[in-house]
C-alpha cells in the first residue's frame, strides 16, 4: 500500500508548517505544504490535514477567523465529513473552532478565549503536560489514558470556552476533550500554571464527536526530540530523556510524535 | 529652497562658500550634511548635487552608514580564522561549521535599534527585529533565531516612563519575532538609571545556508544582463531620515516620523517565498546579488548593490511599486519603508521571480500594493543613476558612493578607577542573598522571556534560563548544534572600558563553553555617546583594544593559534542626553559549536549525592560586585582582574568536561557572586524534583562575604563523584584552581556552612519567590 499524504494547510502568516512536516515524516507520513494560493480541490487529494500553528491572516478580527472563512476550510470541511482526519494545533486549532468543525454541530460553539492568567496578560510560552483522556479521537488512539505526555504551549488566545454553560462538561462527559492540561504526575488541575490559558475543563483539545478533526492548542510538532525536552520537564520522560542521552541517541523520539504516530496507525489501518 | 523634483541643485556653488550655512539651511529640511562635506560633494560630482543627491549623501555620509568616526578603530578587531567565509562588509557575517555540517554555514548579524526604541518601544523594538533578520535573510540563509540585548533605565528610580519602555519593547520584540516564527534565543538585560533618558535595544540573529549557497550583496561578476527586482512592501515615506535620526542625540524636535512600521505578517510571506527563491536559484545554478533594504531605502540598497560589483546602474523610479500618494522623488528614494528587499537577477530569470511573489505567494493579497517590480538595470559604466519623470535626479561616480568618510575626533584616555578597597562591614547573609535577588540586577528573568516564543521550528535544545546559552539542533538528522550567548556588563563596561570589553568577550565566550560549545565566532555592537566627546573616542578606543585583546586569546577552542573572530558587527553613537552619554556599552555575541548535542548541558542541579565544584580564581575580591553596588551602596570600583591564559584553560576544562560526561551541570559565576550561581542552579530544577546544595564555604579559605558575592571569573560545576578524579585531574593538568564545595542535596534547600561553624540557609521556596518579585511588579502596576 502507498504511503499516505498528509497536506499541511499553509495560510499567509502560518509559521509552523516545516516542523509539522517533519513530525510527519517521522511518523512514516508523506507531507506536503498545501500553499492558500492553489486551487482548493487539489486539497481532496490528500488523505489527512494539518492546520499548523502561526498567524493566519494575521489573526485579524479574531485568531483564526479570517481563515475560517477560506474556501480552502470549505474543502477541509467536506473532507473531515467523509471522514478524512483534520489536526489543527494553535492557530489552526482557533481555525477550527472558527470554522465550527469542532465540537462539530455545524455552527460556531466554543472560543478559543484570551488566556487568563494571574498577574499577566497576552502571549505565554511555557512548557506545560498533558493527560490522555477516554475519547473517541483518532490521535489518541493506542495511548492509554492517564498516559501524560509534556509539550510546549506558546499563545496570546488558547482558553477554551464556550458561551452555552455546561457545554463544556458535556464535551467531557462524551469523550470530545482527549487531553486535559494536569501535572507532570498526571493530576488534572484547573488552576495556573498547570492549566496555562484557564480553559474550562483543564481542556487542551476538543474534538468532533467523530474523532476525525481535533482542535490541539500545544505544540506537539515541536516536541519531536526527547533529549530537547524543557528542562523544567519532571518525572518519567525527564528519567527517559537522561536515559536517552546516557545512550547517546541524539534521535530518539520525544514525546510530541505520540499523535502523529496515532494518526498514522490510523491512515495504516483504513 | 522650493519643492524639488528635479536636478534643481540643494544649493549652489556660490551658496557653499558659506558651508556653514548651508549645513545649517540643509539640516531644517532633513539633510544631514556637515559643512565640509557640503563642499566634499561640489567635489564629486563636479557640480552642485541636487536634492535627491544631497539626500542620498546625507545618509550614505550619515555616522550610521559611513562609520566616519570609528572605521580606523575598528581595524583593531581580529576578525581572521580558517572558518570564517566572510567577515565584516556586508549585512552579516558567515563561518562554516564542522563535519557532519560542513555543507552548512552559519550567519550572524547584530545590530542596534536605541534611539526607535526610547521613542516608541512597540514599533521600534520590533523594527529592530525586522530589520536584523532582514540581513541574515539576504545572505540566502534560513533565519533560525533572535537574540536581545537590553539596558533599560531603572524602573523604580527611573519611574513610569522607564517601565513603559521596558515593557513597550519587550512587547515590540516579541510581538514581531513570535508572529515572524523566529525563536527567540535569549540574551541579556540590564537596569540602570544611566539608561533612563537612553535605553539601548540590541537585536542579533542567526541563519542557517547552504555552503553553495551564500548570496552576496552585489551586482554579480558574470556578464547578466542584470536587472534589479525591488520585492515587498510599496514603498510610503515611513523612516524617511531613519539613518539621520539615528546619528543625532535624541531630544530638540518630535522624530517619531523617523522611526520604521513593522509587518510580521507580510515579512513571513515575503521570507516563505525568498526560501523559493534560494531553492530554483540553486536548482537552477543561476548568480544573484541580494540585499535588505534598511538606512537610506531604495537608493543605498541599489547604489552599494551596483558599487560592490564594480558596476553602475540606471534606476527608474517611476517603476517603482509605491503607496498611492503623491511623494516628493528623494522621499521614494530614500524613504525606509520596512518588509523590502532587492534582488539583481539576470534579466532572463527576472519575470519568473516577479511571479513567484506576485502570484504564488500573493503579495498583493497579504498586504496591498505589495509586490515585486523590476526597477533598474546594471550598467558597465560606473555611474550610478536615478531616473525620475523622464528626468535624471542622480548621476554620480560609483566611486563616490564608496569613497566613504573619515572625521578626526579627538580622544582622551581616562584613568580607569581604584578597585575597591577591603570591607569592614560584616554583612547580614541571608538578608544579602534574598535582597539581591529582589533586585532588578540579579532577579529572574523568566516573568520577561515567556512573552517569547523559543519554540517555534523545533529546533531548540537548551531554551532561555536553562542553561548559560541556548542552544539549537543544526540539522535535523545530525547531532551538531550551535550555542549562543550575550556579554557585555555596563557597569564594568562604564567603569574600566578596556578591562569591562575584555570581560565582555571573555563572559559571552564562558557562557557557550558552560554548555559544552567551543566558541566559534563573536559579532559586537559598540553602543557609545557624541563622538565629539573626547572621553567617548577614548573610551572606544579602549574597547576595541579589551575586544580584541580578549578575542587574540579564546579562539583556541575552534582553531588552535587563530583568534576567536568577530564577523559581523554595528556601531551605534549619540546614545545621549545633553552632558548623559551611556556608559560605554559594548555587547558581545558569542556563537559556539557542539558536536554531540546529546553532551549539552544545563544550569540545573540534577542529582542528591553529585559534588558541588568551583573552578576559577581566587575569591578574594569584592570590586565591581552587585553586593557592593545594591548592598553596600558604594561606588564598586574597577572591575575584577581577568586573566587571559586562565580563562581560555577554564573555557577549555568546561568543554572538555561536557565532551567527556564529567560534568551534569555548569553555571557561571557572574551578577551577584557564587551566591547567585548557587541559588540560581537550584531554582533552574523542576519544583518536583526537590534539589538543593550544601557547601562548606571554609574550603576556599577566604572571608564569607568574598567566598558569596565576589565576581572574579569561574563556574561551578556539578560533578558526579564517580568522574570527580578524571575531572580534578584536568582541572590540575591546566593549572586551574578546583575547589570541591559540597554537594547536591535532597533538600530543597540552599545551605552554607561557614568557617566560624555556624550555617545558613535559604529554602528554595523563598528564594524563587524573591526572584520572582521585581518583574512580576514592573508588569503589574496600577494603570499598566
Amino acid at each position: 500500500m502507498s504511503v499516505a499524504r498528509v497536506g499541511v494547510v499553509q495560510f499567509p502568516g502560518v509559521n509552523c508548517e516545516a516542523e509539522s512536516v517533519r513530525a510527519l515524516g517521522r511518523a512514516g507520513l508523506e507531507a506536503e505544504i498545501f500553499r492558500w494560493t492553489r486551487r482548493a480541490a487539489e486539497l481532496r487529494d490528500f488523505q489527512a490535514y494539518v492546520l499548523p500553528g502561526g498567524f493566519s491572516y494575521q489573526d485579524r478580527v479574531r485568531a483564526g477567523a479570517l481563515a475560517a472563512k477560506d474556501p480552502l476550510v470549505d474543502v477541509l470541511a467536506g473532507e473531515a465529513e467523509r471522514g478524512k482526519p483534520v489536526l489543527g494545533i494553535c492557530n489552526g486549532a482557533q481555525v477550527l473552532v472558527e470554522a465550527g468543525l469542532v465540537p462539530d454541530s455545524g455552527r460556531v460553539e466554543l472560543a478559543l478565549a484570551r488566556n487568563r492568567m494571574p498577574d499577566r496578560d497576552g502571549y505565554y510560552a511555557r512548557w506545560i503536560y498533558v493527560r490522555i483522556e477516554p475519547s473517541g479521537s483518532l490521535f489518541t488512539r493506542g495511548l492509554t489514558p492517564g498516559d501524560v505526555l509534556p509539550l510546549p504551549v506558546a499563545h496570546g488566545e488558547g482558553r477554551f470556552t464556550s458561551a452555552t454553560a455546561g457545554r463544556m462538561a458535556s464535551l467531557l462527559a462524551t469523550g470530545q476533550i482527549p487531553l486535559r492540561y494536569c501535572s507532570a504526575h498526571g493530576e488534572v488541575e484547573s488552576g495556573f500554571p498547570v492549566n496555562p490559558n484557564g480553559a474550562e475543563q483543564a481542556a487542551a483539545a476538543v474534538s468532533n464527536a467523530r474523532g476525525n478533526v481535533l482542535a490541539l492548542m500545544p505544540h506537539p510538532e515541536r516536541a519531536q526530540d526527547l533529549g530537547a525536552l524543557a528542562r523544567c520537564v519532571a518525572g518519567p520522560w525527564d528519567e527517559r530523556r537522561a536515559q536517552a542521552i546516557a545512550r547517546r541517541d541524539v534521535d530518539a523520539r520525544g514525546p510530541g510524535l505520540a499523535l502523529f504516530d496515532a494518526l498514522s496507525r490510523h491512515l495504516k489501518e483504513s | 529652497m522650493s519643492t524639488p523634483t528635479s536636478m534643481a541643485p540643494a544649493y549652489s556653488a556660490a551658496e557653499a562658500g558659506n558651508p556653514t550655512e548651508v549645513a545649517r539651511r540643509l539640516a531644517s529640511r532633513g539633510v544631514v550634511l556637515e559643512p565640509d562635506e557640503v563642499t566634499l560633494l561640489i567635489e564629486l560630482l563636479g557640480r552642485p548635487p541636487g536634492w535627491a543627491e544631497a539626500v542620498l549623501f546625507g545618509i550614505l555620509w550619515s555616522e550610521h552608514c559611513s562609520y566616519k568616526s570609528t572605521r580606523h578603530l575598528l581595524q583593531r578587531l581580529p576578525t581572521r580564522a580558517p572558518h570564517v567565509l566572510l567577515g565584516p562588509g556586508e549585512d552579516a557575517g558567515v563561518v562554516a561549521l564542522p563535519a557532519p555540517c560542513e555543507d552548512l554555514a552559519l550567519v550572524l548579524a547584530h545590530e542596534s535599534h536605541n534611539h526607535p526604541s526610547q521613542l516608541l518601544p512597540i514599533e521600534g523594538a520590533a523594527t529592530g527585529v525586522g530589520g536584523i533578520v532582514r540581513d541574515v535573510g539576504c545572505m540566502g540563509a534560513e533565519v533560525v533565531g533572535v537574540l536581545d540585548a537590553l539596558r533599560f533605565g531603572h524602573p523604580v528610580e527611573g519611574g513610569a516612563p522607564v517601565r513603559d519602555i521596558v515593557r513597550g519593547v519587550v512587547r515590540g520584540i516579541a510581538d514581531y519575532g513570535n508572529a515572524l516564527g523566529v525563536p527567540n534565543l535569549g540574551g541579556d538585560v540590564y537596569f540602570d538609571r544611566q539608561f533612563d533618558a537612553n535605553c539601548l535595544v540590541n537585536v542579533m540573529s542567526v541563519g542557517l545556508v547552504p555552503r553553495d549557497g551564500i548570496l552576496r550583496s552585489r551586482v554579480p561578476a558574470g556578464d547578466g544582463p542584470w536587472v534589479f527586482v525591488l520585492v515587498g512592501k510599496p514603498t510610503d515615506e515611513s523612516g524617511f531620515g531613519g539613518a539621520a535620526f539615528a546619528s543625532g542625540e535624541l531630544g530638540e524636535s518630535d522624530r517619531r516620523g523617523a522611526v520604521q512600521i513593522p509587518d510580521p505578517f507580510l515579512k513571513r510571506v515575503l521570507h516563505v517565498a525568498n526560501g523559493e527563491m534560494f531553492r530554483r536559484l540553486r536548482e537552477r545554478g543561476l548568480e544573484a546579488g541580494f540585499k535588505d533594504l534598511g538606512a537610506g531605502g531604495v537608493a543605498c540598497a541599489t547604489s552599494e548593490l551596483a558599487a560592490a560589483g564594480e558596476r553602475g546602474a540606471e534606476i527608474e523610479l517611476d517603476r517603482l511599486h509605491r503607496v498611492p500618494k503623491d511623494l516628493p522623488a528623494e522621499v521614494l528614494l530614500c524613504a525606509e519603508t520596512q518588509e523590502r528587499y532587492c534582488w539583481v537577477l539576470p534579466e532572463s530569470f527576472a519575470v519568473e521571480a516577479c511571479d513567484i511573489y506576485n502570484r504564488l505567494y500573493a503579495l498583493g493579497d497579504v498586504f496591498p500594493g505589495a509586490a515585486a517590480r523590476i526597477i533598474g538595470r546594471a550598467t558597465d559604466e560606473r555611474r550610478y543613476r536615478v531616473q525620475w519623470q523622464g528626468e535624471p535626479i542622480v548621476d554620480c561616480p560609483v566611486e563616490a558612493i564608496t569613497a566613504g568618510r573619515r572625521v578626526h575626533r579627538a580622544s582622551r584616555r581616562r584613568p580607569p578607577p581604584a578597585p575597591l578597597g577591603p570591607v569592614a562591614e560584616t554583612p547580614d547573609l541571608h538578608g544579602s542573598l534574598l535582597a539581591l535577588l529582589r533586585g532588578v540586577g540579579s532577579c529572574s528573568r523568566e516573568y520577561l522571556f515567556r512573552h517569547y516564543d523559543s519554540e517555534v521550528q523545533g529546533r531548540t535544545w537548551l531554551r532561555p534560563g536553562e542553561a548559560d546559552a541556548t542552544v539549537i539542533r543544526a540539522h535535523p538528522d545530525r547531532p551538531l548544534g550551535v550555542a549562543f550567548a550575550v556579554g557585555g556588563n555596563p557597569h564594568w563596561c562604564g567603569g574600566d572600558p578596556e578591562l569591562g570589553a575584555r570581560h565582555a568577550v571573555a563572559e559571552a565566550a564562558r557562557n557557550v563553553a558552560c554548555v559544552g560549545a567551543r566558541p566559534w565566532a563573536l559579532t559586537d555592537c559598540l553602543n557609545f555617546g557624541h563622538p565629539e566627546e573626547p572621553t567617548v573616542m577614548g573610551d572606544l578606543a579602549a574597547t576595541l583594544e579589551g575586544l580584541a585583546v580578549a578575542a587574540e586569546a579564546l579562539g583556541g577552542l575552534a582553531s588552535r593559534g587563530h583568534p576567536l573572530p568577530f564577523v559581523s558587527g554595528n556601531v551605534s553613537l549619540y546614545n545621549q542626553t545633553g552632558s548623559r552619554a551611556v556608559p560605554a556599552s559594548p555587547i558581545v555575541l558569542c556563537a559556539g559549536v557542539v558536536a554531540d548535542l546529546t553532551t549539552v548541558v544545563a544550569q540545573s542541579v540534577r542529582r542528591a549525592g553529585d559534588f558541588i565544584v568551583l573552578v576559577g580564581e581566587p575569591r578574594d575580591q569584592l570590586t565591581g560586585s552587585a553586593f557592593a553596588r545594591e548592598i553596600l551602596r558604594r561606588h564598586a570600583g574597577s572591575p575584577p582582574g581577568l586573566d587571559l591564559a586562565r580563562e581560555a584553560a577554564l573555557q577549555e576544562l568546561a568543554v572538555a568536561a561536557a565532551e567527556g560526561c564529567w560534568v551534569v551541570a555548569a553555571h557561571d559565576v557572574s551578577d551577584g557572586g557564587l551566591a547567585v550561581t548557587l541559588a540560581e542552579m537550584v531554582m533552574a530544577c523542576p519544583a518536583e524534583s526537590a534539589l538543593g546544595v550544601e557547601v562548606d564555604l571554609g574550603v576556599l579559605e577566604t572571608e564569607s562575604a568574598l567566598a558569596l558575592f565576589s565576581e572574579r571569573p569561574a563556574i561551578v560545576f556539578e560533578v558526579p563523584p564517580e568522574r570527580a578524579p578524571i575531572f580534578f585531574q584536568n582541572a590540575r593538568e591546566r593549572s586551574l584552581l578546583a575547589w570541591p564545595l559540597g554537594a547536591v542535596t535532597a533538600r530543597p534547600l540552599v545551605r552554607l556552612m561557614l568557617p566560624d561553624g555556624e550555617a545558613v540557609s535559604w529554602s528554595v521556596e523563598e528564594l524563587r519567590a524573591a526572584a520572582a518579585s521585581p518583574l512580576k511588579a514592573l508588569w503589574n502596576e496600577e494603570g499598566a
